[in-house]
């Protein structure tokens, strides 16, 4: 076999082509689910209750536990929220 | 069309409009393909479609970081190349030397006799391309297989047109020699 049969052999290979919907698919996986957004007003609900809960409950055995949870609500919702859901899962 | 892709890649970036991207992807995704498939080779099993795909991925990834030193389709090409070549080196480690689509066809093929000439002819091609180093494999591959002038090949690799005619002239010296080897 010679050089130029190889190099002519390569012309007949199928040539790969393209979805014709490749683009709006690449486009289509680029995009990122929103972040859920907390309102900075639902952020402060959240730690003011956070402290409440915490004067009151201090003196009892779940006290500390409850005001700790409610403050981790209070400054990483979707944190909480999402390891609370798998924690429900499981 | 430098100035013109670099006002889409800021439009985009300014306003994550996903139409500008898309915009962007058509008008480089032949090329990628190319560019792509020809350092994959066409005696592989790697989809070339998903490599192309996983490109523009690492381009909509890293475009915050294109400073606009070089053109943006240069950028592109870069990143294709070295996506491409990390590709191509783990498929190399996981099938040396096989070609998919033959042992596919192999068995709803009429004449065994024929069809083993055949495969011979497709092994000793393909490893005599694999003994050539990647950039003059990828020129030869794109020249011959995908028809390419010159011209484009220099601006897919990102070199001039005379270093990509003498990486032809030197791949064709090294596949001779390769083939006087095998014989």
């Amino acid at each position: 076999m010679t050089v130029d049969e190889v190099l002519q052999s390569l012309r007949a290979r199928p040539r790969p082509r393209l979805n014709p919907f490749f683009a709006a698919r690449v486009a289509q996986k680029t995009q990122r689910p929103e972040r859920m957004r907390i309102p900075w007003i639902v952020r402060l609900y959240w730690i003011v209750f956070a402290c409440f809960a915490a004067f009151l409950l201090l003196p009892t055995a779940a006290g500390v536990p409850i005001a700790i949870i409610a403050a981790a609500v209070a400054v990483f919702p979707e944190r909480v929220l999402l390891l609370g859901a798998m924690l429900m899962r499981e | 069309m430098s100035d013109d892709d670099a006002a889409l890649a800021a439009g985009y970036l300014a306003t994550r409009d996903d139409a500008l991207f898309r915009t962007l992807v058509e008008r480089y995704q032949e090329r990628v393909l190319r560019l792509v498939s020809s350092v994959l080779g066409p005696f592989r099993d790697c989809d070339a479609e998903e490599a192309t795909q996983d490109v523009f991925l690492r381009v909509h990834e890293k475009l915050g970081q294109f400073r606009g030193a070089s053109r943006l389709g240069t950028w592109i090409y870069r990143v294709a190349y070295s996506v491409a070549v990390n590709r191509s080196r783990a498929a190399r480690l996981r099938l040396p030397h096989v070609d998919v689509s033959l042992l596919r066809d192999l068995a709803a093929r009429d004449d065994p006799h024929r069809d083993l000439a055949e495969s011979e002819r497709t092994a000793i091609v393909a490893a005599a391309m694999e003994s050539l180093p990647d950039v003059y494999r990828t020129a030869v591959y794109l020249h011959y297989w995908h028809d390419a002038p010159l011209e484009e090949i220099a601006e897919l690799l990102g070199a001039p047109v005379g270093t990509i005619k003498s990486y032809l002239f030197r791949a064709r010296e090294r596949l001779a020699r390769s083939l006087e080897e095998m014989r």
